[in-house]
């Protein structure tokens, strides 16, 4: 409907401009100029000296001399201007109207190639309006970050935010927005494992020094928190003290309910490492015991969900390289995060998929290939020279 | 459906500008009076489409439309709304669309108040102006749409870059904007003269008043640049012969000496081949400096974005607009036929040394600007031209040019006397000399050089209205005849004398602000104080604020001077989060004509870096640019008739032997 009324609009413009400038053409043959406007300055030019002359500006003799001079050019131009042609074909009027004609199509014809006629104004005042159930992903942030810029100290606000920058793959905002929330509503254990977490995402898997330091005061506030000692663990397996690592596998697999959903990662690691190591393969884990393992089970129930979460994001940002092959930064995160999530042939193919994409990007592909080198992907999938 | 109603204004404007750069040449070829004729509709509804097209892209400005590309990377909702409008053209895009605006507006009104203009003349300067358009136009969509959309929208946009977001951005540019493109209205009338292969004292009537009102608009628009970057950059300095300032000097002095030689023209029927060569050189160097600051070419805060596919086809306009106007020149200068013959010393051969003089100057600005471009791009090497080139190439060119500007205007048409000439000014050197002395006493000898400058200033002030006195027979005559024929003058006896006195008046500012300046720079913690010239500044404390869309931390100063306080001054530090940039405001306390001036360092605890400066008859710089203009302003309001009396042959006896 908006559209249509577009398309009206710019008809109605075009047709007045085309009218308008096809004036002239429709008008009786006019008189082709000449000199008359010259001789009508000249002619002024005698009347001004004139005036000088009265007032005693210029004296009578300099004002001779300068009519003299004046009446050369006069003279001058009369010789000029006989020269001034006769009619005109009337074929040739008419192509220039034709061509005055095709200049709105063309007109139209530019603007379908450019313009975008089917996307209404959109200006942020009527969006601020749109009732939420309307209102897109974008516009709902937008409206919390407004918010929080004028009242930076709502907690509640802070924390609510910041999973949704997660799940839209903002993690530094996230990491950011769960400070915030730490910062006004005070330290607990969950909120400085929140922070961590977001760290570690926003590092693409990697366990980065500020993650770790959070993750280390969660533990202080709360000894038990399974999401602390599950990062810190993956830690100690990153730094490559093995030995450390299988201990705090096998400490937190014991505390943790056999049903929870990150153990089979926990356990997986701990298989991978004990076999680097030699060592005998633990049983099952315990089934747990009454009262910590409430406390576990109440923990328990969120790190499923953030499970599910990595999980959703990953599939998102693997879509959105579809759309955005050219994305650097992007393929790093995605080859980081399936080597996390212990998928290491999806982290194979991705690489693989990296290389299509970044094959004319040689900085991207270096970083790609140097970060498939740290983590050990490089030999199985370098590519035949 | 506003912002694409705009886009598609935009679109049709480029067609009716083809229509407009064919159908009325044609016309002037095929002697068809109603194909020239297309010329005046076709200039008034390309107007009308770009300014729909203009207000379009200021509505989504105002509303903050964020689905429009150019809206999201330069506004912020927050902006105050005046920001909000200024940031239209904040940017390369708008920029470049206010620049066709005006372009279009100046081919408006030449189409609406030319009705006197010869048709043919009227029909050729209009469909050179067209092709103008069409190359802008074209540039415009091909490379920097400012309508290009977002799907979806974002919810916030980028904000303007902080140091734009001054009252300045909303004078600046389209002052300068005025001016560049005025002096395209008298290219076209040059081009046009160059195809018709006629010119003449009438045509000079029909193009010196676009050549003063561009003119009139550089003026201000380039002082009105030197002050924002003096206050806002928070250096202290007022003109630093970057590349970029350089590009809107070198078209004023292309078009100062055309405005001279045009004047020449509408008198004499003389200087015919300089006023068509420096109106194509006025509007080259015009597009020069657009494709330097647009280009990307150089980096700075004019450079709103680089890129390569821009800078060629900017490239492009340029090359065929320069190479093929001057090609049009090589080929028909020969056929213009010559005017008035004049003796060497005479105003008409007054006006030749003055356009020798300028043409050299802008010769070494040229080269100043270009060389380290041209240096970089062979060898790769990098070097900085700045002030100590031009204090040893431009100031010794343009020197003896401000001794003499006084000795023009007493110089009688045709043939001059020189000696009478210096016998009138007699009076204006010796007090001009013993204004020198006065300021000697003041501050002693230490600076030779400067004294020179100041006399030099003070020598224009006093001898640009030696011609008036001399005309006026003031002191030759009663007081009441004197008083008879002063309002009896032309107006523009007055323009010409208030422009070379405030030639002067910028001299006398410039001179002393450069040599007697005092400069301090410190940290200061609060409760102390710094001495510069005589006030004591003392630091009170700090104070943190929040703007619209800024955090500032500002600090308070107390000036006094003999225990007296004079002014309390805060200079400031903004933070801009959306842009997680950071600017510096300086305090500037305005005494007289010389101004104290404070900005800040980095803030610490208890104390910052203040630095101080004091500029004596610093403001004196841009008043001189005023007074300037307001005398082309004055000449421009004078519709009379130019009429160059010549002095009769038979009086030669009396002139010095030649």
């Amino acid at each position: 409907m908006n559209s249509l009324i577009l398309w009206v609009v710019m008809a109605g413009v075009a047709a007045g401009v085309t009218a308008v400038i096809l004036i002239p053409l429709f008008r009786g043959r006019t008189g082709v100029d000449s000199g008359s406007a010259e001789r009508a300055i000249y002619r002024d030019q005698l009347e001004e000296l004139e005036r000088e002359v009265e007032r005693g500006l210029i004296g009578p003799s300099e004002a001779e001399a300068a009519r003299v001079e004046i009446a050369r050019r006069v003279m001058h131009l009369e010789t000029r201007s006989d020269a001034a042609a006769a009619g005109v074909r009337a074929g040739r009027l008419r192509l220039a109207g034709a061509g005055i004609l095709l200049a709105p199509l063309a007109a139209f014809g530019l603007y379908v190639l450019l313009g975008s006629p089917n996307l209404p104004d959109n200006p942020q005042a009527a969006r601020i309006d749109t009732p939420v159930e309307e209102a897109d992903m974008a516009t709902l942030i937008g409206r919390v970050e407004q918010h929080l810029a004028d009242n930076p100290d709502d907690g509640r606000g802070w924390e609510v935010v910041a999973p949704i920058y997660a799940r839209f793959g903002r993690f530094d905002d996230a990491a950011e927005a769960f400070a915030q929330a730490l910062r006004v509503l005070g330290p607990t254990a969950a909120r400085e494992a929140n922070v961590g977490e977001a760290l570690v995402w926003a590092n693409g898997g990697l366990i980065v020094e500020p993650a770790r330091d959070a993750f280390t005061r969660a533990l202080e506030l709360d000894p038990a928190n399974i999401r602390a000692r599950f990062y810190l663990a993956r830690a100690l397996e990153q730094d490559g003290r093995d030995d450390e690592a299988v201990e705090a596998w096998r400490a937190l697999l014991d505390d943790a309910p056999p049903e929870a959903a990150w153990t089979a990662a926990a356990r997986a690691s701990l298989t991978e490492l004990e076999t680097r190591l030699g060592l005998a393969p633990s049983g099952p884990a315990q089934p747990p015991g009454p009262t910590a393992e409430d406390m576990a089970a109440a923990q328990e129930l969120t790190v499923e969900e953030r499970e599910d979460m990595i999980v959703g994001m990953v599939e998102g940002l693997a879509a959105r390289l579809e759309d955005e092959p050219g994305d650097v930064d992007g393929w790093t995160r995605l080859i980081r995060s399936y080597v996390v999530l212990d998928q290491r042939d999806q982290a194979v193919g991705a690489l693989g998929r990296a290389r299509v994409a970044l094959v004319d990007d040689e900085a991207g592909l270096a970083a790609v290939d140097a970060m498939a080198r740290e983590l050990g992907l490089q030999d199985a999938t370098e590519p035949a020279q | 459906m506003i912002v694409e109603l705009g886009h598609f204004a935009l679109v049709l404007a480029l067609m009716v500008a083809l229509v407009q750069s064919t159908v009325p040449i044609a016309g002037v070829y095929r002697a068809d009076g109603r194909m020239q004729a297309v010329g005046v509709p076709a200039a008034l509804t390309q107007l009308l489409l770009i300014g729909l097209s203009f207000a379009a892209l200021t509505y989504a400005y105002v509303v903050s439309d964020f689905s429009v590309v150019n809206v999201f990377e330069n506004a912020h909702s927050d902006q105050p709304l005046l920001y909000k409008y200024t940031s239209v053209w904040g940017n390369h895009e708008g920029s470049i669309l206010l620049w066709v605006l005006i372009l279009a507006l100046f081919g408006g009104l030449v189409a609406a108040f030319g009705t006197n203009l010869p048709q043919r003349l009227k029909a050729l300067v209009l469909s050179v102006q067209g092709w103008i358009s069409v190359a802008f136009i074209g540039f415009i969509l091909g490379t920097s749409n400012p309508f290009a959309r977002l799907d979806p929208a974002p919810f916030e946009g980028r904000d303007l870059n902080p140091i734009l977001q001054d009252i300045g951005l909303a004078i600046h540019p389209p002052l300068l904007y005025l001016g560049y493109v005025g002096c395209s209205i008298s290219f076209s009338f040059a081009v046009a003269a160059l195809i018709d292969g006629r010119i003449d004292a009438a045509w000079a009537r029909w193009a010196r008043p676009w050549t003063l009102a561009a003119w009139v608009f550089l003026t201000l628009g380039i002082a009105m640049g030197s002050y924002w970057a003096y206050y806002e950059l928070g250096w202290g300095g007022f003109w630093f012969w970057d590349p970029v300032e350089n590009a809107s000097l070198m078209p004023w002095l292309a078009t100062t000496a055309l405005l001279h030689s045009a004047v020449v023209m509408e008198r004499r029927d003389a200087l015919k081949i300089w006023t068509v060569l420096l109106a194509i050189l006025a509007f080259s160097l015009s597009l020069l400096g657009t494709f330097l600051v647009r280009s990307g070419v150089l980096t700075s805060v004019h450079t709103f974005a680089a890129d390569p596919t821009r800078g060629v086809f900017i490239l492009l306009i340029l090359c065929a607009f320069i190479g093929g106007s001057l090609a049009l020149f090589a080929l028909r200068a020969g056929s213009l036929t010559p005017g008035g013959i004049f003796a060497p010393i005479s105003r008409e051969g007054a006006l030749i040394l003055n356009n020798i003089f300028i043409t050299a100057a802008t010769a070494t600005v040229v080269v100043g600007t270009l060389y380290p471009l041209v240096l970089e791009s062979l060898t790769g090497a990098k070097i900085s031209v700045g002030a100590p080139f031009y204090n040893l190439t431009f100031v010794p060119v343009v020197a003896p040019l401000l001794v003499l500007i006084p000795f023009g205007p007493l110089l009688a048409w045709k043939r001059g006397d020189l000696r009478a000439a210096a016998e009138r000014l007699t009076l204006a050197f010796g007090l001009s000399i013993l204004g020198t002395i006065v300021v000697l006493a003041f501050v002693g000898v230490s600076q030779a050089l400067a004294l020179l400058g100041v006399w030099v200033g003070l020598w224009l002030m006093v001898g640009a209205f030696a011609e008036l006195a001399a005309r006026i027979k003031l002191a030759q005559a009663p007081l009441s005849e004197s008083w008879r024929r002063l309002v009896g003058l032309p107006r523009s006896t007055f323009s010409t004398a208030l422009a070379h006195s405030g030639v002067g008046i910028m001299v006398l500012g410039i001179v002393s602000a450069s040599v007697w300046s005092g400069e301090d720079i410190r940290s200061m913690t609060v409760g102390e104080t710094a001495t510069i010239a005589g006030y004591e500044i003392t630091l009170d404390g700090f104070r943190s604020g929040r703007g619209p869309n800024y955090e500032e931390a500002s600090a308070q100063l107390t000036v006094r001077r003999d225990g007296r306080v004079i002014a309390v001054m805060s200079p400031s530090k903004r933070f801009y989060p959306a842009r997680d940039t950071q600017t510096t405001e300086a305090a500037i306390e305005t005494r007289g004509f010389s101004q104290i001036y404070l900005s800040l360092g980095d803030i610490a605890e208890g104390g910052t870096t203040v630095r101080i400066f004091w500029r004596p008859w610093v403001t004196l710089m841009w008043w001189g640019a005023v007074v300037m203009s307001i005398g082309g302003a004055l000449s421009l309001t004078d519709r009379r008739l130019r009429v160059g009396a010549p002095r009769p042959a038979r009086r030669r006896r009396l002139a010095p032997a030649e």
